[in-house]
């Protein structure tokens, strides 16, 4: 009698059971996951709106502003963009900002996460969900140099990978 | 000695049942604790108003003020018993846009924007208040 009792016990915590469970979890959490979630990716909003962020502190009534070309300028201080979110490891976000007279480069400055950018690149040759997503923008700005105006081409990547995160609910 | 070995048998078959009465027990509520939550629309009011704000808040120059209607979160917070004024907050260390429907849990979104952030609820409105740069 003992015996079965035992056998019984095990049987009721056997580890198929919980297999059993999680399936039903499984199924009931994917359920109401595509009934009740909305899909917002913000990614390629962001990273438009950090390309506009970019141009707007360019910008200086459709000129180039004159400092952008000394050497203690900060974009990320000028514009007023956080360069820690940038830096840091593993970051979700990459910026890359360009300025050409023609084919000469008259400035770069890109931040770290070069992978962002490939990924990015990736992700818009293959129809994919998680990949990061970027927008690319490419203006024109009037610039007076010594008295002599030129037009020059500035380029802005940018690129988001952030997805936001649930709070711990305990 | 007769005793002792019935005992010890019945012990032995009530372990392992209460065990596996208080793990479903468990697994059930915390099922129907994930089923009520996503129905109430709590995480997904949560996801959009962090990305909202995060948005915004990297769009907008220092020194604005923005304000913006909340009102379709009352009946959330109504059933969560939540006050609005504890809803919206900034963690400046990580650069992230907090938001709370209920007192566990929430949503977290970072921005850019290298603005000071605070924010006021007034009514049915939240004023958010982006100041000057912290680099400044």
């Amino acid at each position: 009698m003992n015996k079965m009792n035992k056998v019984g016990g095990e049987k009721i915590l056997s580890i198929w059971w919980f297999f059993v469970l999680a399936l039903v979890a499984g199924g009931i959490a994917l359920g109401v996951f595509m009934f009740f979630s909305a899909d917002i990716d913000v990614r390629e909003v962001e990273s438009g709106i950090m390309v506009n962020r970019v141009y707007d502190c360019l910008n200086n009534n459709g000129y180039l502003r004159g400092d952008v070309f000394l050497e203690d300028f900060d974009l990320y201080e000028e514009c007023d963009i956080n360069i820690d979110v940038f830096l840091e490891d593993g970051a979700g976000y990459y910026l890359n900002v360009s300025i050409f007279d023609g084919n000469i480069n008259l400035f770069e400055n890109h931040s770290r996460s070069e992978d962002l950018k490939t990924n990015c690149v990736i992700g818009q040759g293959i129809k994919t969900k998680n990949f990061p997503k970027c927008f690319f923008g490419e203006e024109n700005f009037l610039y007076i140099s010594e008295g002599v105006q030129k037009e020059l081409v500035v380029k802005v990547l940018a690129v988001s990978d952030q997805k936001g995160r649930s709070l711990p609910l305990l | 000695m007769k005793m002792n070995f019935k005992k010890k048998g019945s012990s032995n078959v009530l372990g392992p049942v209460v065990i596996f009465v208080i793990l479903n027990l468990m697994f059930f509520s915390l099922l129907l604790y994930f089923v009520v939550k996503q129905s109430t629309g709590a995480i997904v009011y949560e996801e959009l108003y962090a990305k909202k704000i995060a948005l915004l808040v990297d769009n907008a120059r220092c020194n604005t003020e923005i304000v913006f209607n909340v009102s379709d979160l009352s009946g959330v917070l109504e059933k969560n018993s939540y006050e609005l004024s504890n809803v919206f907050s900034f963690n400046s260390e990580k650069s992230e846009v907090v938001v709370r429907v209920a007192s566990k849990g929430g949503y977290a979104y970072r921005h850019f924007s290298d603005c000071e952030l605070s924010s006021e609820v007034v009514g049915n409105n939240l004023v958010l208040k982006i100041g000057g740069s912290n680099n400044e």
